[in-house]
Protein backbone atom coordinates (compact mmCIF):
# COMPACT_ATOMS: atom_id res chain seq x y z
CA UNK A 1 0.00 0.00 0.00
CA UNK A 2 1.64 3.30 -1.21
CA UNK A 3 2.26 5.86 2.13
CA UNK A 4 -0.67 8.44 1.96
CA UNK A 5 0.82 11.79 2.05
CA UNK A 6 -0.42 13.82 5.56
CA UNK A 7 0.49 17.39 4.35
CA UNK A 8 0.27 19.13 0.52
CA UNK A 9 2.30 22.45 0.14
CA UNK A 10 1.43 24.11 3.26
CA UNK A 11 2.57 27.80 3.31
CA UNK A 12 1.71 29.65 6.47
CA UNK A 13 2.70 33.52 7.88
CA UNK A 14 2.59 34.97 11.17
CA UNK A 15 3.36 38.36 11.74
CA UNK A 16 4.54 39.56 14.97
CA UNK A 17 2.25 40.06 17.82
CA UNK A 18 -0.59 37.74 16.00
CA UNK A 19 -2.36 35.38 16.93
CA UNK A 20 -3.02 32.93 14.13
CA UNK A 21 -5.95 29.91 14.53
CA UNK A 22 -4.92 26.59 12.10
CA UNK A 23 -8.32 24.75 12.12
CA UNK A 24 -9.48 21.49 10.14
CA UNK A 25 -11.58 18.61 10.79
CA UNK A 26 -9.48 15.92 12.64
CA UNK A 27 -6.64 14.05 10.77
CA UNK A 28 -5.94 16.80 8.50
CA UNK A 29 -2.67 16.88 9.49
CA UNK A 30 -2.78 20.40 11.91
CA UNK A 31 -0.81 19.10 14.90
CA UNK A 32 1.62 17.41 12.68
CA UNK A 33 2.44 20.56 10.81
CA UNK A 34 3.08 22.74 13.82
CA UNK A 35 5.41 19.56 15.16
CA UNK A 36 7.22 19.82 11.63
CA UNK A 37 7.57 23.47 12.16
CA UNK A 38 9.06 23.32 15.73
CA UNK A 39 11.40 20.33 14.25
CA UNK A 40 9.60 18.28 16.61
CA UNK A 41 9.28 15.78 13.35
CA UNK A 42 11.21 15.29 10.46
CA UNK A 43 9.04 15.19 6.68
CA UNK A 44 9.38 11.48 5.34
CA UNK A 45 9.69 13.59 2.07
CA UNK A 46 10.03 17.17 1.06
CA UNK A 47 10.92 20.45 2.90
CA UNK A 48 10.46 22.74 5.12
CA UNK A 49 11.72 26.10 5.10
CA UNK A 50 10.95 28.68 7.69
CA UNK A 51 12.49 32.18 6.54
CA UNK A 52 15.51 33.32 8.73
CA UNK A 53 15.93 30.32 10.46
CA UNK A 54 18.79 27.21 10.45
CA UNK A 55 17.72 23.38 9.60
CA UNK A 56 16.67 22.81 12.66
CA UNK A 57 14.24 24.50 14.01
CA UNK A 58 14.91 23.86 17.97
CA UNK A 59 15.02 26.60 19.92
CA UNK A 60 13.69 29.07 17.65
CA UNK A 61 10.14 28.50 18.66
CA UNK A 62 8.23 27.03 21.78
CA UNK A 63 5.84 24.84 22.21
CA UNK A 64 3.10 23.73 24.01
CA UNK A 65 1.55 20.35 24.02
CA UNK A 66 -1.83 19.14 24.69
CA UNK A 67 -1.14 18.57 28.30
CA UNK A 68 -0.10 21.71 30.65
CA UNK A 69 2.85 18.92 30.99
CA UNK A 70 4.18 20.64 33.87
CA UNK A 71 7.24 18.66 36.07
CA UNK A 72 5.75 17.67 39.42
CA UNK A 73 8.53 17.86 41.19
CA UNK A 74 9.22 21.57 40.23
CA UNK A 75 6.99 24.24 41.63
CA UNK A 76 4.50 26.46 39.52
CA UNK A 77 7.73 29.08 39.94
CA UNK A 78 10.36 26.58 38.46
CA UNK A 79 8.38 25.13 36.22
CA UNK A 80 7.66 28.97 34.97
CA UNK A 81 11.41 29.44 34.63
CA UNK A 82 11.91 26.38 33.12
CA UNK A 83 12.01 27.04 29.24
CA UNK A 84 14.27 30.25 30.25
CA UNK A 85 16.51 28.27 31.98
CA UNK A 86 16.92 26.05 28.87
CA UNK A 87 17.45 29.01 26.71
CA UNK A 88 20.55 29.81 28.67
CA UNK A 89 19.26 32.46 31.32
CA UNK A 90 20.77 32.18 34.55
CA UNK A 91 18.58 30.31 37.10
CA UNK A 92 18.39 33.66 39.60
CA UNK A 93 17.39 35.63 36.63
CA UNK A 94 14.91 33.04 35.18
CA UNK A 95 13.13 33.26 38.46
CA UNK A 96 13.67 36.92 38.59
CA UNK A 97 11.74 37.10 35.31
CA UNK A 98 9.10 33.92 35.90
CA UNK A 99 7.98 35.51 39.74
CA UNK A 100 7.56 38.89 37.94
CA UNK A 101 5.29 37.25 35.19
CA UNK A 102 3.28 35.07 37.51
CA UNK A 103 2.57 38.10 39.79
CA UNK A 104 1.64 40.14 36.80
CA UNK A 105 -1.00 37.54 36.24
CA UNK A 106 -2.22 36.94 39.51
CA UNK A 107 -0.54 33.77 40.18
CA UNK A 108 2.00 35.24 42.36
CA UNK A 109 0.43 33.36 45.72
CA UNK A 110 0.43 30.22 44.10
CA UNK A 111 4.62 30.27 42.86
CA UNK A 112 5.87 28.21 45.52
CA UNK A 113 2.76 25.55 44.97
CA UNK A 114 3.72 22.18 42.96
CA UNK A 115 1.68 21.24 40.20
CA UNK A 116 -0.39 18.59 42.08
CA UNK A 117 -1.44 20.85 44.07
CA UNK A 118 -2.89 23.25 41.75
CA UNK A 119 -6.36 23.00 39.70
CA UNK A 120 -6.33 22.33 36.00
CA UNK A 121 -6.80 25.84 35.03
CA UNK A 122 -3.84 27.17 36.83
CA UNK A 123 -1.95 24.33 35.67
CA UNK A 124 -2.74 25.73 32.11
CA UNK A 125 -2.21 29.16 32.94
CA UNK A 126 1.29 28.49 34.74
CA UNK A 127 2.12 26.36 31.19
CA UNK A 128 1.25 29.57 28.58
CA UNK A 129 2.90 31.99 31.28
CA UNK A 130 6.05 29.35 30.87
CA UNK A 131 5.88 29.46 27.19
CA UNK A 132 5.50 33.11 26.38
CA UNK A 133 8.07 34.05 29.03
CA UNK A 134 11.47 33.26 25.96
CA UNK A 135 10.84 36.20 23.47
CA UNK A 136 9.76 33.67 20.55
CA UNK A 137 7.08 32.53 18.76
CA UNK A 138 4.59 30.76 20.40
CA UNK A 139 3.10 27.26 19.15
CA UNK A 140 0.20 25.58 20.57
CA UNK A 141 -1.36 22.25 19.80
CA UNK A 142 -5.08 22.48 21.11
CA UNK A 143 -3.93 23.83 24.14
CA UNK A 144 -7.31 23.82 26.23
CA UNK A 145 -8.70 20.18 25.02
CA UNK A 146 -8.82 19.00 27.62
CA UNK A 147 -10.93 21.82 29.96
CA UNK A 148 -14.65 21.95 30.59
CA UNK A 149 -16.08 24.42 29.26
CA UNK A 150 -16.36 27.48 31.46
CA UNK A 151 -12.91 26.74 32.25
CA UNK A 152 -12.01 26.67 28.84
CA UNK A 153 -13.66 30.05 28.27
CA UNK A 154 -11.90 31.78 30.96
CA UNK A 155 -8.38 30.73 30.20
CA UNK A 156 -8.85 32.16 26.64
CA UNK A 157 -9.53 35.39 28.28
CA UNK A 158 -6.42 35.32 30.02
CA UNK A 159 -4.64 33.99 27.16
CA UNK A 160 -5.93 37.50 25.78
CA UNK A 161 -4.89 39.01 28.44
CA UNK A 162 -1.42 37.37 28.61
CA UNK A 163 -0.72 38.47 25.23
CA UNK A 164 -1.05 41.71 25.47
CA UNK A 165 1.24 41.86 28.35
CA UNK A 166 3.68 39.17 26.24
CA UNK A 167 2.90 40.06 23.20
CA UNK A 168 4.11 37.05 21.10
CA UNK A 169 3.66 35.66 17.17
CA UNK A 170 1.34 32.61 18.26
CA UNK A 171 0.07 29.97 16.00
CA UNK A 172 -2.70 28.14 17.44
CA UNK A 173 -3.86 24.78 16.51
CA UNK A 174 -7.74 23.50 17.55
CA UNK A 175 -10.44 22.20 15.78
CA UNK A 176 -12.94 24.55 18.07
CA UNK A 177 -14.05 27.06 15.67
CA UNK A 178 -15.41 29.10 18.30
CA UNK A 179 -11.42 29.07 19.99
CA UNK A 180 -10.51 30.48 16.83
CA UNK A 181 -12.75 33.01 16.16
CA UNK A 182 -12.21 34.28 19.82
CA UNK A 183 -8.46 34.40 19.99
CA UNK A 184 -7.56 34.95 16.71
CA UNK A 185 -6.40 37.90 13.80
CA UNK A 186 -6.68 35.24 11.04
CA UNK A 187 -7.33 31.38 10.75
CA UNK A 188 -6.25 29.35 8.21
CA UNK A 189 -8.42 26.20 6.99
CA UNK A 190 -7.10 23.14 6.21
CA UNK A 191 -8.93 20.27 4.06
CA UNK A 192 -8.90 16.84 5.05
CA UNK A 193 -5.80 14.28 4.13
CA UNK A 194 -3.83 15.49 2.50
CA UNK A 195 -3.99 18.36 4.61
CA UNK A 196 -3.54 21.66 2.34
CA UNK A 197 -4.48 25.17 3.44
CA UNK A 198 -7.71 25.82 1.51
CA UNK A 199 -8.87 28.96 2.57
CA UNK A 200 -7.59 31.79 5.18
CA UNK A 201 -10.37 34.00 7.62
CA UNK A 202 -9.28 37.20 8.68
CA UNK A 203 -11.41 37.96 12.06
CA UNK A 204 -11.80 41.63 12.46
CA UNK A 205 -13.07 41.83 16.06
CA UNK A 206 -10.65 44.39 17.03
CA UNK A 207 -8.31 44.05 19.95
CA UNK A 208 -8.20 44.42 22.62
CA UNK A 209 -11.03 41.71 23.06
CA UNK A 210 -13.25 40.55 26.06
CA UNK A 211 -15.51 37.87 26.39
CA UNK A 212 -18.44 39.94 25.64
CA UNK A 213 -17.16 39.87 22.21
CA UNK A 214 -18.60 36.72 21.58
CA UNK A 215 -22.19 37.58 21.70
CA UNK A 216 -21.57 40.24 18.71
CA UNK A 217 -23.13 39.38 15.34
CA UNK A 218 -19.54 40.06 14.08
CA UNK A 219 -18.96 36.44 15.94
CA UNK A 220 -21.39 34.67 14.86
CA UNK A 221 -20.71 35.99 11.12
CA UNK A 222 -17.19 35.45 10.93
CA UNK A 223 -17.81 32.02 12.94
CA UNK A 224 -20.30 30.98 10.31
CA UNK A 225 -17.83 31.85 7.60
CA UNK A 226 -15.32 29.83 8.92
CA UNK A 227 -17.78 26.72 9.53
CA UNK A 228 -18.61 27.17 5.83
CA UNK A 229 -15.48 26.89 4.70
CA UNK A 230 -14.40 23.96 6.74
CA UNK A 231 -17.48 22.17 5.43
CA UNK A 232 -16.38 23.26 2.24
CA UNK A 233 -13.29 21.72 2.36
CA UNK A 234 -14.90 18.59 3.57
CA UNK A 235 -16.61 18.18 0.24
CA UNK A 236 -19.91 19.39 1.73
CA UNK A 237 -22.05 22.18 2.46
CA UNK A 238 -23.52 23.43 5.35
CA UNK A 239 -26.45 21.54 5.97
CA UNK B 1 -12.37 33.54 37.86
CA UNK B 2 -9.36 33.37 40.10
CA UNK B 3 -11.31 33.08 43.03
CA UNK B 4 -12.95 29.86 42.13
CA UNK B 5 -9.27 28.14 41.73
CA UNK B 6 -8.23 29.41 45.30
CA UNK B 7 -11.38 28.01 46.55
CA UNK B 8 -10.31 25.02 44.19
CA UNK B 9 -6.49 24.52 45.86
CA UNK B 10 -8.34 25.55 49.76
CA UNK B 11 -10.41 22.64 49.17
CA UNK B 12 -7.86 20.38 47.92
CA UNK B 13 -5.45 21.54 50.95
CA UNK B 14 -8.38 20.32 53.15
CA UNK B 15 -8.73 16.85 52.17
CA UNK B 16 -5.30 16.48 52.05
CA UNK B 17 -4.46 17.43 55.73
CA UNK B 18 -8.20 15.87 56.87
CA UNK B 19 -9.74 16.22 60.60
CA UNK B 20 -6.95 15.31 63.20
CA UNK B 21 -9.26 12.30 64.29
CA UNK B 22 -9.24 10.81 60.59
CA UNK B 23 -5.48 11.09 60.80
CA UNK B 24 -5.15 9.53 63.80
CA UNK B 25 -7.30 6.82 62.98
CA UNK B 26 -5.12 5.96 59.57
CA UNK B 27 -2.21 5.89 61.80
CA UNK B 28 -3.82 3.35 64.04
CA UNK B 29 -5.17 1.56 61.19
CA UNK B 30 -1.45 0.97 60.37
CA UNK B 31 -0.04 0.31 63.38
CA UNK B 32 -2.68 -2.01 65.19
CA UNK B 33 -3.37 -4.12 61.30
CA UNK B 34 0.14 -5.12 61.07
CA UNK B 35 0.30 -5.79 65.17
CA UNK B 36 -2.67 -7.98 65.11
CA UNK B 37 -1.17 -9.94 62.56
CA UNK B 38 2.12 -10.32 64.28
CA UNK B 39 -0.36 -11.24 67.77
CA UNK B 40 -1.98 -13.87 65.25
CA UNK B 41 1.18 -15.27 64.23
CA UNK B 42 2.45 -16.07 67.64
CA UNK B 43 -0.61 -18.08 67.97
CA UNK B 44 0.09 -20.06 65.47
CA UNK B 45 3.23 -20.48 66.39
CA UNK B 46 2.27 -22.15 69.96
CA UNK B 47 -0.76 -23.88 68.61
CA UNK B 48 1.64 -25.42 66.03
CA UNK B 49 4.31 -26.71 68.41
CA UNK B 50 0.89 -27.99 70.53
CA UNK B 51 -0.48 -29.80 67.64
CA UNK B 52 2.64 -31.42 66.73
CA UNK B 53 4.20 -31.66 70.06
CA UNK B 54 7.83 -30.02 68.29
CA UNK B 55 10.59 -30.57 70.26
CA UNK B 56 12.75 -26.99 70.76
CA UNK B 57 15.14 -27.92 68.75
CA UNK B 58 13.10 -27.82 65.96
CA UNK B 59 10.65 -25.01 66.91
CA UNK B 60 11.47 -23.47 70.50
CA UNK B 61 8.39 -21.63 71.91
CA UNK B 62 8.30 -17.49 71.25
CA UNK B 63 8.53 -17.27 75.00
CA UNK B 64 12.25 -19.28 74.66
CA UNK B 65 13.09 -17.02 72.15
CA UNK B 66 11.82 -14.00 73.67
CA UNK B 67 14.30 -15.17 77.01
CA UNK B 68 17.36 -15.87 74.26
CA UNK B 69 16.84 -12.56 72.72
CA UNK B 70 16.61 -10.61 76.47
CA UNK B 71 19.63 -12.91 77.78
CA UNK B 72 22.03 -11.40 74.92
CA UNK B 73 20.84 -7.84 74.66
CA UNK B 74 23.69 -5.70 74.72
CA UNK B 75 25.97 -8.47 73.07
CA UNK B 76 24.20 -8.37 69.68
CA UNK B 77 25.33 -4.56 68.99
CA UNK B 78 29.02 -5.64 67.55
CA UNK B 79 27.29 -8.10 65.60
CA UNK B 80 24.65 -5.61 64.41
CA UNK B 81 27.47 -3.18 63.76
CA UNK B 82 29.13 -5.64 61.57
CA UNK B 83 26.31 -6.54 59.22
CA UNK B 84 24.95 -2.83 58.97
CA UNK B 85 28.23 -1.95 57.88
CA UNK B 86 27.90 -4.89 55.14
CA UNK B 87 24.72 -3.84 54.24
CA UNK B 88 25.25 -0.37 53.66
CA UNK B 89 28.55 -0.90 51.56
CA UNK B 90 26.92 -4.10 49.29
CA UNK B 91 23.75 -1.51 48.95
CA UNK B 92 26.10 1.52 48.02
CA UNK B 93 27.88 -0.39 45.53
CA UNK B 94 24.93 -2.41 44.58
CA UNK B 95 23.80 1.43 43.84
CA UNK B 96 26.94 2.77 42.25
CA UNK B 97 26.83 -0.36 39.39
CA UNK B 98 23.21 -0.60 39.32
CA UNK B 99 22.80 3.49 38.34
CA UNK B 100 24.82 3.46 35.35
CA UNK B 101 23.54 -0.25 33.85
CA UNK B 102 19.97 1.34 34.29
CA UNK B 103 21.03 4.42 32.51
CA UNK B 104 22.94 2.36 29.73
CA UNK B 105 20.24 -0.30 29.61
CA UNK B 106 17.51 2.61 29.09
CA UNK B 107 19.49 4.80 26.45
CA UNK B 108 20.46 2.17 23.57
CA UNK B 109 19.17 -0.84 22.44
CA UNK B 110 22.02 -2.52 21.95
CA UNK B 111 22.48 -1.79 25.32
CA UNK B 112 19.70 -3.32 26.28
CA UNK B 113 19.79 -6.43 24.05
CA UNK B 114 22.77 -7.66 25.06
CA UNK B 115 23.32 -7.14 29.05
CA UNK B 116 19.91 -7.71 29.92
CA UNK B 117 19.82 -11.89 29.63
CA UNK B 118 23.13 -11.49 31.32
CA UNK B 119 21.90 -9.61 34.41
CA UNK B 120 18.72 -11.93 33.87
CA UNK B 121 21.19 -14.90 34.77
CA UNK B 122 23.23 -13.89 37.41
CA UNK B 123 20.65 -13.49 39.43
CA UNK B 124 20.16 -17.24 38.60
CA UNK B 125 23.52 -18.07 39.96
CA UNK B 126 22.36 -19.59 43.71
CA UNK B 127 24.97 -17.29 45.75
CA UNK B 128 25.54 -19.95 48.42
CA UNK B 129 28.06 -21.37 45.72
CA UNK B 130 29.89 -18.29 44.82
CA UNK B 131 30.36 -17.21 49.05
CA UNK B 132 32.96 -20.11 48.98
CA UNK B 133 35.32 -19.15 46.71
CA UNK B 134 34.74 -15.40 47.37
CA UNK B 135 35.83 -16.08 50.72
CA UNK B 136 38.90 -17.95 49.53
CA UNK B 137 39.72 -15.38 47.31
CA UNK B 138 39.21 -12.53 49.79
CA UNK B 139 40.05 -14.37 53.26
CA UNK B 140 40.04 -11.16 55.42
CA UNK B 141 37.85 -8.69 55.97
CA UNK B 142 34.74 -8.16 54.72
CA UNK B 143 35.06 -7.99 51.16
CA UNK B 144 32.93 -11.41 50.91
CA UNK B 145 29.57 -9.86 52.25
CA UNK B 146 29.67 -6.66 50.89
CA UNK B 147 30.35 -8.18 47.52
CA UNK B 148 26.87 -11.12 47.90
CA UNK B 149 25.09 -8.17 49.03
CA UNK B 150 26.24 -5.87 46.07
CA UNK B 151 24.97 -9.00 44.15
CA UNK B 152 22.08 -8.96 45.43
CA UNK B 153 21.43 -5.28 45.55
CA UNK B 154 22.12 -4.35 41.80
CA UNK B 155 19.52 -5.98 40.16
CA UNK B 156 16.39 -4.56 41.26
CA UNK B 157 17.85 -1.29 41.33
CA UNK B 158 18.73 -2.23 37.13
CA UNK B 159 15.27 -3.43 36.52
CA UNK B 160 13.16 -0.65 38.03
CA UNK B 161 15.05 2.58 37.12
CA UNK B 162 15.62 1.12 33.81
CA UNK B 163 11.91 0.72 33.43
CA UNK B 164 11.23 4.33 35.41
CA UNK B 165 14.13 6.35 32.77
CA UNK B 166 12.10 4.81 29.74
CA UNK B 167 8.80 5.03 30.87
CA UNK B 168 9.03 8.96 31.06
CA UNK B 169 6.11 10.43 29.89
CA UNK B 170 6.67 12.25 26.27
CA UNK B 171 4.64 14.79 26.79
CA UNK B 172 6.59 16.15 29.62
CA UNK B 173 9.89 16.42 27.13
CA UNK B 174 8.22 18.07 24.22
CA UNK B 175 8.42 21.63 25.58
CA UNK B 176 11.97 21.49 26.61
CA UNK B 177 12.95 19.81 23.57
CA UNK B 178 11.55 22.05 21.32
CA UNK B 179 13.08 25.03 23.06
CA UNK B 180 16.47 23.08 22.29
CA UNK B 181 17.46 20.98 25.41
CA UNK B 182 20.43 18.67 24.54
CA UNK B 183 19.83 15.34 25.35
CA UNK B 184 22.09 15.43 28.43
CA UNK B 185 19.74 18.41 29.92
CA UNK B 186 16.59 16.32 29.39
CA UNK B 187 18.28 13.38 30.93
CA UNK B 188 19.56 15.94 33.86
CA UNK B 189 15.91 18.36 33.92
CA UNK B 190 13.66 15.36 33.39
CA UNK B 191 14.36 11.66 33.00
CA UNK B 192 16.36 11.71 35.90
CA UNK B 193 13.82 12.87 38.28
CA UNK B 194 10.94 11.48 36.87
CA UNK B 195 12.68 8.27 37.17
CA UNK B 196 13.59 8.50 41.06
CA UNK B 197 10.33 6.97 42.33
CA UNK B 198 11.30 3.93 40.42
CA UNK B 199 14.50 4.25 41.65
CA UNK B 200 13.16 4.23 45.27
CA UNK B 201 11.01 1.08 44.55
CA UNK B 202 13.90 -0.20 43.70
CA UNK B 203 16.51 0.61 46.28
CA UNK B 204 13.57 -0.68 48.67
CA UNK B 205 13.95 -3.97 47.43
CA UNK B 206 17.61 -3.70 47.47
CA UNK B 207 18.38 -3.45 51.05
CA UNK B 208 15.92 -6.14 51.58
CA UNK B 209 17.55 -8.18 49.28
CA UNK B 210 20.81 -6.68 50.61
CA UNK B 211 20.25 -8.23 54.09
CA UNK B 212 19.64 -11.50 53.14
CA UNK B 213 23.11 -10.98 50.90
CA UNK B 214 25.25 -10.16 53.93
CA UNK B 215 23.87 -12.93 56.06
CA UNK B 216 24.68 -15.30 53.35
CA UNK B 217 28.12 -14.34 53.03
CA UNK B 218 28.75 -13.86 57.05
CA UNK B 219 27.23 -17.79 57.46
CA UNK B 220 29.94 -18.92 54.87
CA UNK B 221 32.54 -17.25 55.36
CA UNK B 222 32.05 -14.72 58.14
CA UNK B 223 33.96 -14.15 61.47
CA UNK B 224 31.83 -11.77 63.08
CA UNK B 225 28.22 -10.45 62.42
CA UNK B 226 24.42 -11.67 62.69
CA UNK B 227 24.92 -14.34 59.92
CA UNK B 228 28.01 -15.83 61.50
CA UNK B 229 26.33 -16.13 64.83
CA UNK B 230 23.31 -17.67 63.42
CA UNK B 231 25.49 -20.89 62.37
CA UNK B 232 27.44 -20.44 65.34
CA UNK B 233 24.22 -20.98 66.79
CA UNK B 234 22.45 -23.76 64.46
CA UNK B 235 26.33 -25.83 65.01
CA UNK B 236 25.83 -25.89 68.80
CA UNK B 237 21.85 -26.45 68.70
CA UNK B 238 21.24 -22.93 70.21
CA UNK B 239 17.90 -23.11 68.29
CA UNK B 240 16.13 -20.90 70.54
CA UNK B 241 19.39 -18.18 70.29
CA UNK B 242 19.14 -18.20 66.66
CA UNK B 243 15.74 -17.76 66.50
CA UNK B 244 16.59 -14.88 68.52
CA UNK B 245 19.30 -13.78 66.42
CA UNK B 246 16.35 -13.85 63.01
CA UNK B 247 14.74 -11.82 65.19
CA UNK B 248 17.26 -9.37 65.56
CA UNK B 249 18.01 -9.33 61.94
CA UNK B 250 14.25 -8.78 61.60
CA UNK B 251 14.52 -5.58 62.95
CA UNK B 252 17.50 -4.38 61.51
CA UNK B 253 16.20 -5.57 57.89
CA UNK B 254 12.62 -3.63 58.92
CA UNK B 255 14.75 -0.20 60.06
CA UNK B 256 17.47 -0.17 57.29
CA UNK B 257 13.82 -0.36 54.76
CA UNK B 258 11.73 2.45 56.75
CA UNK B 259 15.41 4.61 56.67
CA UNK B 260 14.64 4.11 52.78
CA UNK B 261 11.26 5.21 53.18
CA UNK B 262 11.53 7.87 55.18
CA UNK B 263 14.58 9.23 52.34
CA UNK B 264 11.71 8.84 49.64
CA UNK B 265 9.26 10.81 52.13
CA UNK B 266 11.84 13.30 52.50
CA UNK B 267 13.58 13.79 49.35
CA UNK B 268 10.33 13.43 46.95
CA UNK B 269 7.84 15.55 48.02
CA UNK B 270 6.02 15.91 45.21
CA UNK B 271 5.51 11.68 45.22
CA UNK B 272 3.74 11.52 48.75
CA UNK B 273 0.26 11.01 48.40
CA UNK B 274 -0.84 12.11 51.29
CA UNK B 275 1.33 14.31 53.45
CA UNK B 276 -0.36 14.27 57.34
CA UNK B 277 -0.20 10.51 56.70
CA UNK B 278 3.21 8.99 57.93
CA UNK B 279 1.78 5.58 58.07
CA UNK B 280 2.78 5.57 54.37
CA UNK B 281 6.45 4.63 55.55
CA UNK B 282 5.44 1.42 56.30
CA UNK B 283 3.28 0.69 53.16
CA UNK B 284 6.58 1.22 50.94
CA UNK B 285 4.18 3.21 48.00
Amino acid sequence: MAPVPALDRLTLSVREREIVGLVGPSGCGKSTALKLVASLAEPTGGAIFVPGSKRSRLGAFTFMPQGDSLLPWRSALDNASLLLEVHGAPRATARRQAREALESVGLGEFAAQLPSELSGGMRRRVALVRSFLPELPVLLDEPFGALDAITRLDIQGWLLRLHERLPRAILLVTHDVDEAVYLADRVYVMSPRPGRVIHEVSIDLGRPRSEDVIGSSEFAAARAALLREIRRGMGREAA
Amino acid sequence: MIARDVGRTAAATRRRTGPRLAVALRIGRRVLLPASVLVGCVLLWYLLILALSLPSYILPTPLQVLRALVARRWAYLPDVWTTTREIVAGFALGLAVGLPLAVAISRTRTFRDSLYPLLISTQMVPLFALAAPLTILFSYGQMTQILVAALYAFFPIVVTTADGLSRVDPDLIVPIRAAGASEWRIFRSIRMPAALPALFSGSKLAVTFAVGGAVIGEWIGGQSGLGYWMRFQNDSLDISGMYATVVVLTLLGVTLFGIVSLAEYVLLPWHRRSRADLGNLWRGT
